[in-house]
């Protein structure tokens, strides 16, 4: 056995400890999904159902199609750096800037040329401690670093899938939905990005998949798999400071509003999470990488007056640039953002059309009118509201190039987590297009 | 379904044929610094004599060499990272005569010495400029 599991397991507190935990804990949930969806299409085993494995497994390999030999979209030294450090947190279980604490939750990483740093930065601890476990069955470096971001894309497809079928009851459409989930250009893009912006779209998978299967099963495997589920996101990259306790604050209410009977269950997950995140703002907010992350989301103009903390300026900001976040919020919506020309930033986009299939435009249009008109039901609310929440941090950014039409700063990569909410809406539009249309051909 | 299922054939043409050549024509992360780290660290380990100087991203010798670096090194910049330098570096070493450069172009060669023969070179296939990476040698 490699050391760097011996060491792992010899510290349970750490962040690759809990990671390892996560994973047992996600693997066993999907194992009992897997077996109730196996149940629900018992005997009904039909061209449809074939259809939609083949083209999940089309469509999961078609993210390592070309694999090595496409020209990686983020700068070296980020991907390097990342590398690096976590080669660095593998071999000898510390940073080799802060090398006091075994396997710190905020590390960092240098590069070192004659006992000399010359370049450093705070890692994140998702996107590290994957690359350090990933480094244990592939040699270190492009190869490593191209694996893990490839990962994480697959993984979240299949979370995406799990979670459609938590909303939906139906194998075949949560089938096409994790499909769905592939093609799209925008995951394409994540997965030949940085590891920090593909960890932060699987964080953003876990968290969502994880609320739905506490909500529906209300089991205490759920209740320890939402808790870790929010720990990973939260140390996945910085957009997730704002968006994980606004999405706490926001899901508490609206179930609590909406599902009387889930009040109960919403206080629990309420007095948790705060729980949890204090503890971490309380052991870790005089950590240098902490100082880091938060001092570099205020530096991008994400939130003036949040490192130092100062309530004044937050409030000045949002005060006098109201507009201009409001502008930059909708842009994120907006066809030509989604649809039409997406992020003018090629590592961003394709530069074939938007961030998402033209095609699916109508889905999702047609879906978010659903959801405004309709009475629709708990689940759809709250993928809305996660769409709305996942949006917030870089609509407040002035970081980004100017888009083609609107001259917006909207930014893709920061703004992965919301591919997630984007996908289901587009397959929840689908299948209403479907129900529409029971006997054309449109979904055939 | 015919619609989305043209569109992503569409696209993934686009993404596999076309993409590389936009990417590689607007931002620089060129697969041959990898090549050239890699024949550079084993030169140095044929010859630990000589320095290298590095013109690249500082992480390109360490990050594309980290399968065969000590741990340890990696932790203190010990071992064969004691031999690299970056051309930026106030305090380097005067560079002389064996010493080898790791170049990303565009490269002024007046940073180190005028007389310089190219050991590797390479081109970006799917970039239209004709910059590239190397690795040269001081004459």
């Amino acid at each position: 056995m490699d050391l760097f599991f011996l060491r792992v397991l010899s510290n349970p507190l750490s962040f690759p400890f809990l990671m390892l935990v996560y994973f047992c804990c996600i693997l066993m949930i999907l194992v009992k999904l897997t077996k109730e969806m196996i149940a629900s299409c018992k005997n009904k085993f039909n061209t449809i159902l074939s259809l939609s494995i083949i083209s999940f497994l089309l469509s999961s390999s078609l993210i390592f199609y070309n694999f090595y030999n496409m020209p990686k979209a983020g700068f070296e030294i980020d991907d390097g750096i990342y590398a690096i450090g976590s080669f660095v947190l593998k071999n000898s279980g510390v940073d080799n800037q802060n090398n006091t604490k075994v396997f710190p939750f905020f590390p960092c990483s240098e590069i070192k040329y004659h006992e000399k740093s010359i370049y450093s930065v705070s890692l994140r601890s998702l996107p590290a401690y994957s690359q350090s476990y990933v480094q244990c069955f592939i040699k270190p470096g492009f190869e490593s670093i191209k694996l893990e971001n490839a990962l994480f894309s697959l993984f979240s497809s299949v979370l995406v899938g799990f979670t459609f079928f938590m909303i939906s009851g139906k194998v075949t459409q949560s089938l096409f939905c994790s499909s769905l989930f592939n093609i799209i250009p925008w995951v394409h893009l994540m997965a030949n990005l940085h590891p920090e912006g593909s960890a932060y779209l699987f964080g953003s998978s876990c968290f969502l998949f994880a609320f739905y299967y506490y909500l529906i099963k209300k089991s205490f495997l759920s209740y320890v798999n939402l808790l870790l589920s929010m720990i990973m996101f939260f140390l996945s990259w910085a957009p997730a400071f704002i968006v994980l306790p606004v999405s706490i604050i926001g899901f508490t209410i609206l179930v609590s509003f909406y599902s009387k009977s889930d009040r109960l269950l919403m206080l629990r997950f309420f007095i948790s999470s705060v729980l949890v995140l204090f503890f971490i703002y309380i052991g870790f907010h005089e950590e240098y990488g902490f100082k880091w992350n938060l001092g570099r989301a205020a530096s991008l103009g994400c939130l003036p007056g949040l490192s130092p903390f100062d309530y004044q300026l937050i409030f000045e900001g949002l005060k006098n640039n109201w507009h201009i976040y409001l502008t930059d919020y909708f842009g994120y919506l907006s066809p030509e953002f989604l649809f039409l020309c997406g992020d003018g930033n090629l590592r961003h986009n394709s530069g074939f059309g938007g961030q998402v299939l033209l095609s699916l435009a109508v889905a999702f249009y047609f879906a978010l009118y659903f959801f405004g008109t309709k009475k629709i039901n708990i689940h759809y609310k709250i993928l809305f509201l996660y769409l709305l929440i996942t949006i917030l941090p870089y609509s407040l950014c002035t970081e980004g190039y100017r888009t083609a039409f609107l001259h917006l700063p909207l930014h893709a990569m920061r703004q992965s987590a919301m591919i997630i909410p984007v996908v289901l809406i587009i397959m929840v539009g689908l299948v209403k297009i479907h129900e529409y249309n029971k006997n054309t051909l449109i979904f055939i | 379904m015919i619609l989305i299922g043209l569109n992503t054939i569409i696209f993934y043409n686009n993404y596999f044929n076309e993409y590389p050549k936009k990417l590689s024509n607007i931002w620089f992360n060129d697969p041959g610094i990898r090549i050239v780290s890699k024949e550079a660290y084993e030169i140095l380990l044929k010859s630990p004599s000589r320095n290298l100087f590095f013109n690249t991203p500082e992480s390109s010798f360490i990050y594309h060499n980290l399968y065969r670096i000590n741990p340890n090194d990696a932790f203190y910049g010990n071992g064969i990272l004691s031999m690299v330098f970056s051309i930026d570096d106030e305090t380097k070493p005067l560079p002389k005569k064996d010493d080898l450069i790791l170049i990303q172009e565009p490269f002024d060669p007046s940073k180190t010495s005028n007389k310089i023969k190219y050991l590797h070179r390479t081109t970006n296939k799917y970039a239209s400029t004709q910059y590239g990476a190397g690795l040269i040698e001081i004459e």
